[in-house]
């Protein structure tokens, strides 16, 4: 699918039209052909908007009232009676909400400690169950396996996983700064070239304070929790990535 | 009465009203244009000139009463106090000639740098003043005089903050703003704090840019692209408390009360709103204490870049400095935010509304102000805090006193000039800041004194008569004399506490404010059980530095085992014995409760006591009633029990510092309880730590266990992990003892909910980082448990930031560092890092720099990490010898980065003045006090030059030559219009050669014929273009004093 435009609505829109189109049984649309479609549904709509802005100023209100669509509509040629039965149509598909796409996967802290036929494969069916039966499924659907945590070793063990890991991405994060930005040398060598001490250089802004005084250090605890308040920030951003996944495939 | 002070100031003319109209800024030239126009009403019969106070300004045209073109001059003595080619470099000489340009300016002797003679036209003629209407005729007479003037590239007064590009941000963030109350470095006026007046303020702006001035907005028109703002301020207000600041804030009003609004630069609304969430509450606090409203009609909180000072209060206003400003997630920022910012609003009361007379009285106006705002701050901190910070002032003063210089609150212009012996013992406009500053917090114990003597309630009595008599001047129909209500001076106050109370404060104005010394108490008892007495000596020791007697009441505290004894005792010698009966027998049964002075019953395990002695504990002084030095003898076990039963913290700190000599095994079981103690204030627990510190120290040989300290913190903040630890004993036997040690090492994830105990996690760590074993090095334990703390830190689910946390563990760090077994000297860096430094500092090497870089990646809040990496790095350079490339200093010196990171990095580079004498880091430390950009960096460092000076007087140093003193002193006397940083590099030349010719230069005959001549020379030769007409006025003023005359004379008419 086409994604230029960058204004949400625009997305959206496409997004839908793709809905509808799947809808009514088409798993596959020519992108030229899509885009027709998009601008034509387009000029429906803006007519139809036309049309009620005109009949509401005609009546002199400020707002449009049902009315207004139904007689719009009628001017338009569009049968009501049609309308009713696309409202009547079962919908199969529906617009997933753009937030909940971006869900990380939990933290796996149980683990299966001891899994039988891991590698038994459906073939192999005892001699007593006739060849004309079906298949066993997957292993996975009928067998279980006993799970525990090691709640013993979990709490230290996790603080460590998370320490060690938080220590790793500063090292590498630090590392990759110094190999691509500027550095200067920490030591005063002397014109020996031992030197594995450097330090980034600075960038030195024009408003120095506003990196000071509003830190970022904070963002990564109160990212779980101001997520939910900040969707609306974040809707074009995650829209983007979003149309670039599944649901743009037709 | 009014008349009669009147007559102390020797203008020839009272300033009813001014108009300040700024026509236009702008930013590219940095620049104003504008006028200002001056309603006089003259005071002597024959007013032919008027002098006012202008400096840096380009003066276009004088207009009076329409009369256009009036002959007026111009000149500044202050822009060079010597000439460059002058040879003479001795600061007595400096002195004298800053004494007397600040005198021949003065506006309170009717001086100043702008001179305007009226037209004979214009002036009333002498024969009409004669009988008939005598008194009317003279105020009758109203002058108008209108002054065009620009402003361009100002250096001090106005700050003009333009960043350096041209992104979106940037251009939006330029703003201006005053840069303190030297009025006259940006509109011609009367620079007098006793000259108040109605103001208008109007400017015209480019639209998309607000103004906030002092006083009221009262019209606000849009024109061609162009914005004009109008303000009134119908309280009068003397010119140096006229505010003003131009930008494109972003404002939010208070939420409680609408008369507040805040202002700060784009981007930062958050920190904002967040930060003067609570302003309402002091407003609400002083005017409710002192039972008057405050006479603005409204208060706006502005804060900036680059400001001079972290706070100024102007009329209605204040402008604060931008760092002041803290997200909702750092819990530090708030104590300090918040007394700035009730501070500036107390001013709003006494120090911008009510006014010092004169310098002299400079202690009063401070003093109160600082009373107020540190009442507000007992309210909203708590008691503690307040006696805590009480007590760090004081002890701050005692020190300066004693190390430093006297501190004579009460400026009192030196009589000759011959007196002239100290940067220091000058008028108050010369003073230097670090003594302004000790003065200020004297200033305050002074008033506080005043309360004590008085009592809290007839203090509020008084200072609300004040406030009343000064609302008074300021309704509509009041008369121009009745404007000398707003200003008060330590002799009206004493007058007005005198007729209010019978008591008379002279007696302690006398000891605290005209004189300067601190007394130095030593006292010890015995106790005689025949006649059941304590025997009480107290002595004064006056031969130590900055000592003066005392004589007066003094509180005795006597905590026996029946209760609580206050007892008050009459100091009339230098040694002087007391007996003070004892309450108490000796008990035999020791189980009874012992009732303390806070009204609590405890239970005390008395076996360490004398058993012939019913006296827990002695206090002197208890409240800290006055300013003293206190030295008191008692047994260990008496400290103990003070300690640990005491409920007052100041009584608490007094028992730590002595328990520091005892080192005992007892001691430190009483300091392990006192630091487990929860209900105990947290500032004792820290101090607790601290001392236990040094105990162990001192202790060292014997020393045996770990830390009570490390032991406590590994309690109370690391995972006991208890219960994991026994199941795993009972289910399984394959857990390794190694991952049990480690699992109880484990610091908890951070919660900074309770922000005590958040506290003691901070400081704690440092205290324990100075422990140190019998090799004298810190012992591995304390390092690997330092690292692991910075290992296992975990915020992210933490409400607040850890950016201090952080910054304090690397301190910590620092603390560990010591130079035991640095054995090599060598200059090979390879050899040094990977051979002879030892494991430990290598290690901490690593992290700092880690963290360091880290923090650049992730800003810490205010860059703390940064700062506190920046220590430690050069306590490694300084201390392991680690030879770091000065350069990494600079580049954080640069112009550019956060303030605060710039000043440490200055600052270090001072002290590596201090210790290395590096030439190219003095050129580099004069380069930065001569051209930043940054005033308020410029000040700091010389500042904490004066504290670190790389050599004192007559001391032997490379950097003691000619050219440092050259550069010095051509630094000192170009230094034209900061005023406050020229008086501190006076102070810094005078820590560095004394009052004399420096040593170092060669003396010739030349320069003492110079020196004679220079008794001789008058004002007049360094004065270039002055006419004789206009120096034989300048003479008359100053000593005929006609303007007094004449006041005298209409006083007598009047009555």
């Amino acid at each position: 699918m086409d994604t230029n435009n960058d204004s949400p609505y625009d997305v959206l829109f496409e997004r839908s039209l793709a809905i509808i189109v799947r809808e009514y049984g088409f798993d596959n649309i020519e992108l030229s052909a899509y885009h027709q479609f998009l601008d034509i549904s387009n000029n429906i709509l803006r007519r139809l908007l036309l049309n009620v802005k005109n009949l509401m100023e005609v009546q002199s209100r400020t707002e449009p009232c049902p009315s207004d669509v139904v007689r719009s509509l009628q001017i338009m040629n569009v049968k009501l009676s049609s309308l009713q039965q696309t409202f009547n149509h079962p919908i199969k598909h529906r617009l997933r909400s753009p937030d909940r796409q971006t869900e990380t996967n939990p933290m796996k802290l149980f683990r299966v400690t001891h899994t039988t036929n891991n590698n038994s494969s459906r073939k192999h069916r005892p001699i007593y169950i006739p060849d004309f039966l079906p298949e066993f499924p997957d292993p996975h659907t009928f067998i279980s396996s006993e799970t525990y945590a090691d709640l013993r070793k979990d709490y230290p063990r996790v603080r460590q996983l998370l320490a060690d890991q938080r220590r790793a991405l500063q090292r590498s994060l630090v590392k990759f700064k110094l190999q691509t930005n500027d550095k200067i040398s920490v030591i005063n060598n002397h014109g020996t070239n031992i030197n594995d001490y450097y330090l980034i250089k600075n960038t030195l802004s024009p408003l120095p304070y506003l990196s000071a005084l509003l830190p970022q250090d904070q963002m990564d605890s109160e990212s779980t929790e101001s997520m939910e308040d900040e969707t609306v920030a974040n809707v074009s951003n995650r829209t983007q990535s979003l149309s670039a996944t599944d649901d743009g495939e037709m | 009465m009014e008349l009669e002070e009147l007559r102390q100031v020797t203008r020839s003319f009272v300033l009813s009203h001014q108009t300040l109209c700024i026509t236009g800024v702008s930013f590219d030239k940095r620049c104003l244009v504008g006028y200002t126009e001056l309603t006089l009403h003259p005071l002597v019969k024959n007013f032919n000139v008027i002098k006012l106070n202008a400096r840096q300004l380009t003066i276009y045209a004088v207009t009076i009463n329409g009369e256009r073109n009036v002959e007026f001059s111009y000149d500044d003595p202050n822009m060079q106090i010597f000439l460059d080619d002058d040879p003479r470099r001795d600061l007595t000489s400096f002195l004298k000639r800053q004494q007397r340009f600040s005198e021949y300016v003065d506006p309170d002797e009717g001086n100043g740098e702008l001179t305007i003679f009226i037209p004979t036209s214009l002036q009333q003629p002498e024969e009409n003043s004669s009988t008939t209407k005598d008194d009317t005729n003279t105020n009758d007479i109203v002058y108008k005089v209108t002054i065009d003037f620009s402003l361009e590239q100002p250096e001090n007064g106005i700050h003009f903050f333009i960043p350096d590009d041209d992104a979106k941000l940037s251009r939006l963030s330029r703003h201006l703003f005053t840069t303190g109350h030297d009025a006259r470095l940006w509109f011609p006026c009367v620079d007098s704090y006793c000259e108040p007046s109605t103001w208008t303020i109007e400017v015209t702006v480019e639209e998309s840019l607000t103004v906030i001035a002092s006083g009221e907005l009262i019209e606000c028109t849009t024109n061609n692209e162009l914005k004009t703002y109008r303000f009134y301020l119908s309280t009068p207000a003397p010119a140096p408390f006229i505010g003003l600041a131009i930008g494109s804030f972003e404002s939010v009003v208070d939420s409680n009360t609408a008369e507040i609004s805040n202002y700060c630069l784009p981007g930062l609304l958050t920190l904002l709103t967040n930060t003067t969430s609570f302003v309402h509450e002091p407003l609400e606090y002083f005017e409710e204490l002192l039972n008057a409203s405050c006479q603005y009609p409204n208060y706006k909180q502005v804060f900036v870049t680059e400001p001079h000072a972290e706070c100024t209060p102007f009329a209605s206003m204040a402008i604060f400095n931008v760092n002041l400003l803290y997200p909702s997630t750092v819990i530090e920022a708030t104590w300090h935010a918040r007394s700035q910012m009730a501070f500036a609003l107390a001013n709003q009361f006494f120090g911008c509304f009510i006014t010092m007379r004169s310098w002299r009285d400079w202690w009063l106006l401070k003093g109160l102000a600082l009373y107020l705002t540190s009442l507000y701050t007992r309210r909203a901190f708590g008691n503690n805090e307040y006696r805590y910070n009480l007590n760090q002032d004081m002890l701050d003063v005692i020190r300066y006193e004693r190390e430093e210089n006297p501190i004579r609150l009460d400026f009192a212009p030196i009589k000759s000039e011959l007196d002239v012996t100290h940067v220091n013992n000058r008028r108050g406009t010369m003073m230097s800041s670090h003594y302004l500053e000790v003065a200020a917090k004297k200033a305050h114990l002074v008033v506080r004194m005043i309360d004590d003597f008085i009592g809290r309630e007839i203090m509020m009595q008084i200072l609300n008569k004040l406030m009343c008599l000064a609302t008074t001047a300021c309704l509509k129909d009041a008369s121009l004399s009745s404007r000398s209500r707003l200003h008060i001076s330590s002799k009206s106050f004493s007058r007005v506490v005198s007729t209010l109370t019978t008591k008379d404060i002279q007696a302690l104005l006398t000891q605290w404010v005209y004189e300067s010394g601190i007394p130095k108490l030593i006292g010890s008892f015995t106790f005689s059980r025949k006649r059941n007495v304590v025997e009480l000596e107290i002595k004064q020791d006056t031969t130590v530095k900055g000592s003066k007697k005392f004589l007066g009441s003094l509180v005795i505290r006597v905590q026996e085992l029946e209760g609580s004894f206050s007892q008050t005792i009459l100091l009339e010698d230098s040694v002087t014995k007391y007996e003070l009966t004892c309450h108490s027998k000796i008990r035999r049964n020791k189980k009874k409760k012992i009732p303390l002075i806070s009204g609590d019953e405890v239970d005390m395990d008395l076996n360490q006591m004398d058993v012939e002695c019913p006296i827990l504990w002695i206090r002197i002084d208890p409240d800290l009633k006055i300013i003293r030095e206190l030295q008191f003898e008692q047994a260990d076990f008496n400290w103990q029990y003070e300690l640990r039963y005491e409920r007052d913290i100041l009584s608490q700190f007094e028992a730590l510092e002595a328990l520091k000599r005892y080192a005992s095994q007892h001691t430190r079981e009483i300091l392990g309880t006192v630091l487990d103690l929860s209900t105990c204030y947290y500032r004792v627990r820290i101090e607790c730590a601290h001392v236990l510190t040094d105990i162990a120290n001192s202790m060292a040989n014997t020393w045996t266990g770990t830390l009570a300290t490390l032991s406590f913190f590994r309690r109370v903040f690391m995972s006991t992990n208890s219960t994991s630890l026994s199941t795993s004993a009972a289910t399984s036997s394959t857990t390794t003892s190694s991952s049990a040690a480690s699992a109880t090492n484990i610091v908890r994830i951070n919660d900074f909910s309770n922000s005590q105990m958040y506290m003691i996690q901070k400081t704690i760590p440092q205290a324990i980082a100075l422990q140190r074993n019998k090799d004298r090095v810190c012992p591995p334990e304390v390092i690997n448990f330092l690292f692991e703390l910075i290992h296992y830190n975990e915020n992210s689910k933490n409400r607040f930031s850890d950016a201090f946390y952080r910054s304090s563990l690397i301190d910590s760090l620092g603390n560990t560092l010591t130079n035991i077994g640095l054995t090599s000297t060598t200059t090979n860096v390879d050899l040094l890092l990977n051979h002879t430094l030892d494991n430990n500092t290598k290690r901490i090497f690593d992290e700092i720099l880690l963290q360091l870089n880290f923090d650049k990646i992730i800003p810490s809040y205010g860059f703390c990490v940064t700062c506190s990496c920046l220590t430690v790095l050069h306590k490694l350079y300084i201390i392991s010898g680690i030879p770091i490339d000065i350069n990494v200093f600079y580049e954080y010196a640069t112009y550019g980065m956060f303030d605060r990171v710039r000043l440490t990095a200055c600052k270090i580079l001072v002290e590596q003045l201090e210790t290395r004498m590096n030439q190219s880091v003095l050129d580099y430390i004069f380069k930065l006090i001569e051209n930043d950009p940054d005033y308020n960096l410029r000040r700091k460092i010389v500042q904490h030059l004066c504290r670190h000076p790389p050599f004192r007087q007559n001391q032997t140093c490379t950097l003691n030559n000619p050219t440092t003193v050259h550069k010095l002193w051509s630094l000192m006397t170009n230094c034209a219009y900061d005023n406050q940083t020229r008086n501190d590099l006076g102070e810094l030349y005078q820590i560095m050669y004394g009052l004399n010719r420096p040593n170092c230069l060669p003396t010739s005959n030349d320069i003492n014929d110079m020196s004679i001549k220079d008794e001789l020379d008058d004002v007049s030769d360094t004065i270039v273009d002055i006419d004789p007409e206009r120096l034989s006025y300048f003479r008359l003023a100053r000593y005929t004093d006609d303007a007094k005359a004449a006041a005298n004379k209409l006083a007598a008419n009047s009555k």
